[in-house]
């Protein structure tokens, strides 16, 4: 049963930056990619992607940006 | 005013060192322009001490450390697990983009506008979405130019992390010249093992109000200052806290000198064993237990060591100084980083022998918790001269009187044991005059083409009376 | 007010606050009249003075912010003996930070007793020292203690146990030469 993580809420700072390895994200931009890597500094996850509008990004590790993230849900 | 050197290779500085007088001048202590100087013709291009492989074990492991004036990060590279080192400030805006002492991280995050940095220091992320959005095409994903700046050089010597932003520097082994096995002996446990320390964590650090070559040029290596300076704590008894003395082991014939290396700028005290192996313990410590251990260690010492005589090292607490200012002994690194002409910041780390019992390890953290630093029973006397000694010799009267540096001067003898080392009796001020002739040397060069090899310089060994040999140049 | 033992009376109290308060500036009033060896008194033949170094930490990091008291390098982790050792070398009249002597003042507040059980009596308090000395040297510490106090026939209260936390990161006095 996949849980969806409130990252736009009043707590989502705090929900975002404990965000854990394995959690998939969805992106602005309709990528879409787990967390390999957060740094826990509110800003940023490091994700792989399993989707990616540019396909040759698919598989490709990037550091995303909050603003970025549309949302975020464990596996 | 004085008149102050104003460009790299303007060769006036030399007005501030009378070799033939063996006196240097207060304008080198006070000088705002001089301390400019000094941080672009010393500092951008000697060896300085990072810290230790031990402050950083794990993956993603960083700590804060300087170079001078500026802060560096040492990280542990999450993938490679190697040690690199960046100068902490963001390639956009030159925000720190780490303001925590130490820590394990996959990044680090500008909290300005978002720059981002992995363990390589490799531009990884930038607020405000991706890229193109946030800088239209002027910087392009993953954009190499814009890393953080890296050191020119690092090196590992047994255990130590050393850095230099110039790549044209010679290697830390050739920049240690004669001292790179006084050294690696200082880094070795108390058995003779190599890089057998750790460090206990964190650096000490404080501030002193004084100019950085007061305690990294003038106090180390000055052993006519103990009677005078530390005399409260030996009049407290408080010199008898570790127990030194209190048992004399048999002594190997040996001979002690002040040492200075006028074409590396190092210097120190130093004993040569005039005897193959490693004399016998003597006990130190009066905490059960402690003597014994560092007796075994002796003996296992002297098994590996049976046949050839110890390397010189430092005697009566004494210790190396390596330019342009760390100090090290058997078991402290201190290191002095200028802040301001009158502002320096003084960082410590103790080591122990990293397989040391606990007891052994408690004894040695709380004698160096007890001697050192501010709070330091010997070393808070150092802090008062140090301290008063820069605006006593600020003032317009005061900055024309130079500093008398003649100690041992025409004395100093060559040495095969050291080779082009001068050692020049036990209480001379040897040491320090070959840290003013390194000195002027690196103010004057244009580069390190200028100062090494060593017999590029035209202007190593400036005082007279070496063997006889009066070198200095006008 | 705290009824700190569970079965103590307001007036008991009341009494224990001010017993504690006036122990805390007779500390405070004997550092500052350079009266050391009787402040020194005060202390039991046990003790713990600690007062360890402050990391820069994140939010949340609360365990990483204080160096460990028996593994790390800390400012003080001293006995009583230590500290006796320290007053000996003040008292020389040659130890150079000290020499001429300061003008230290100790400003002690926030006086709290936390709770009182077999080990003794659990105080914590703030403080603010000055230091003027020579003609304009002036350094300033400012902090907070954590105490365990027993009772003393003798002198009312020693202190067993002190963890002295300071507003500091790097020391920017260049000597510490005080009592906390």
């Amino acid at each position: 049963m996949s849980e969806t993580y409130n990252i736009k809420g009043q707590d989502g700072i705090q929900v975002f930056t404990d965000l854990p390895e394995g959690a998939q994200v969805t992106l602005t931009n309709g990528a879409v990619g787990t967390i390999i890597g957060n740094p826990r500094d509110g800003a940023f996850l490091e994700v792989t992607y399993s989707e990616h509008p540019d396909s040759s990004l698919v598989g490709a590790d990037e550091f995303v940006f909050f603003n970025q993230v549309e949302s975020a849900a464990s596996k | 005013m004085a008149n102050i050197v104003r460009a790299i290779g303007d060769r006036s500085i030399r007005a501030y060192i009378d070799p033939e007088r063996g006196t240097v001048s207060r304008e080198l202590y006070v000088n705002d322009d001089i301390f400019a100087q000094e941080l672009e013709q010393i500092y951008q291009r000697c060896w300085l001490l990072l810290g230790h492989e031990s402050q950083i074990p794990n993956p993603g492991d960083f700590v804060v450390t300087r170079m001078g004036t500026e802060e560096v990060l040492m990280v542990r590279d999450r993938k490679d697990h190697k040690i690199r080192a960046f100068l902490n400030s963001c390639r956009h805006r030159g925000m720190k983009v780490c303001r925590y002492d130490e820590g394990n991280t996959l990044v680090f995050t500008c909290p300005y506008h978002a720059w981002t940095y992995d363990t390589k220091g490799k531009l990884v992320g930038v607020g405000f979405g991706n890229y193109a959005n946030a800088y239209t095409d002027t910087l392009p994903t993953g954009s190499e130019e814009w890393g953080l700046v890296e050191v020119g050089q690092i090196c590992n010597f047994y255990g130590s992390i050393w850095a230099t932003w110039d790549p044209k520097a010679p290697s830390f082994q050739d920049y240690l010249g004669p001292f790179a096995e006084s050294l690696r002996h200082c880094l070795q446990s108390s058995d003779g093992e190599d890089a057998g320390l750790e460090f206990f964590t964190p650096f000490q650090r404080h501030r002193i109000p004084t100019n950085w070559k007061v305690p990294g040029f003038t106090s180390v290596t000055d052993l006519t200052h103990t009677a005078m300076t530390h005399r409260s704590a030996q009049a407290a008894g408080l010199h008898e806290d570790r127990g030194t003395g209190k048992e004399t082991a048999k002594p190997f014939p040996q001979e002690k000198y002040a040492i200075g290396d006028h074409n590396l700028g190092h210097g120190g005290m130093c004993t040569f064993y005039d005897q193959l192996g490693v004399p016998d313990y003597a006990n130190e410590w009066f905490e059960p237990g402690v003597d014994d251990y560092f007796r075994a260690q002796t003996e296992r010492k002297k098994l590996l060591i049976a046949d050839r005589i110890m390397p010189p090292h430092g005697w009566g607490g004494g210790h190396f100084a390596i330019f342009p200012a760390v100090m090290v002994d058997s078991w402290r690194i201190r290191y002095y980083h200028p802040h301001e002409t009158g502002i320096t910041e003084r960082w410590s780390l103790f080591g122990v022998d990293k397989n040391a019992p606990d007891h052994v390890k408690d004894a040695v953290r709380h004698y160096a918790e007890r001697f050192n630093g501010p709070v330091g029973f010997f070393e808070s006397d150092d802090m008062e001269n140090w301290n008063y000694v820069f605006p006593a010799s600020q003032g317009a009267t005061a900055r024309k009187y130079d500093y008398f540096y003649r100690n041992g001067l025409g004395h100093g003898k060559y040495d095969d044991r050291l080779p082009g080392v001068v050692v020049n009796g036990s209480y001379t001020e040897e040491a320090h005059r070959a840290r003013f002739s390194r000195w002027l040397a690196f103010m004057e060069a244009k580069s390190w083409d200028d100062l090494y090899p060593l017999n590029k310089s035209a202007n190593h060994n400036i005082w007279p009376g070496v063997d006889g040999q009066a070198s200095a140049k006008a | 007010m705290v009824n700190v033992g569970g079965k103590q009376t307001m007036l008991e109290d009341l009494i224990l606050q001010h017993e504690l308060e006036q122990f805390c500036y007779l500390e405070a009033r004997l550092l500052d009249e350079r009266r050391l060896t009787e402040w020194l008194d005060l202390l039991s033949e046990d003790l713990d003075y600690w007062m360890p170094m402050r990391r820069n930490i994140k939010f949340g990091d609360w365990d990483k912010e204080f160096t460990d008291h028996h593994k790390e390098i800390n400012w003080f982790d001293e006995t009583k003996d230590i500290i006796a050792g320290r007053i000996r070398q003040i008292n020389t009249g040659v130890h150079w930070p000290e020499e001429p002597v300061s003008r230290f003042e100790h400003l002690i507040t926030n006086i709290e007793v936390v709770s009182e059980d077999a080990d003794g009596i659990r105080v914590n308090s703030k403080f603010h020292v000055y230091q003027n000395r020579l003609q304009d040297e002036i350094n300033q510490w400012v902090g907070r203690r954590e105490d365990l106090l027993r009772r003393d026939p003798d002198t009312k209260f020693k202190v067993v146990k002190r963890k002295i936390i300071l507003a500091q990161n790097v020391m920017l006095p260049k000597v510490v030469n005080t009592f906390f």
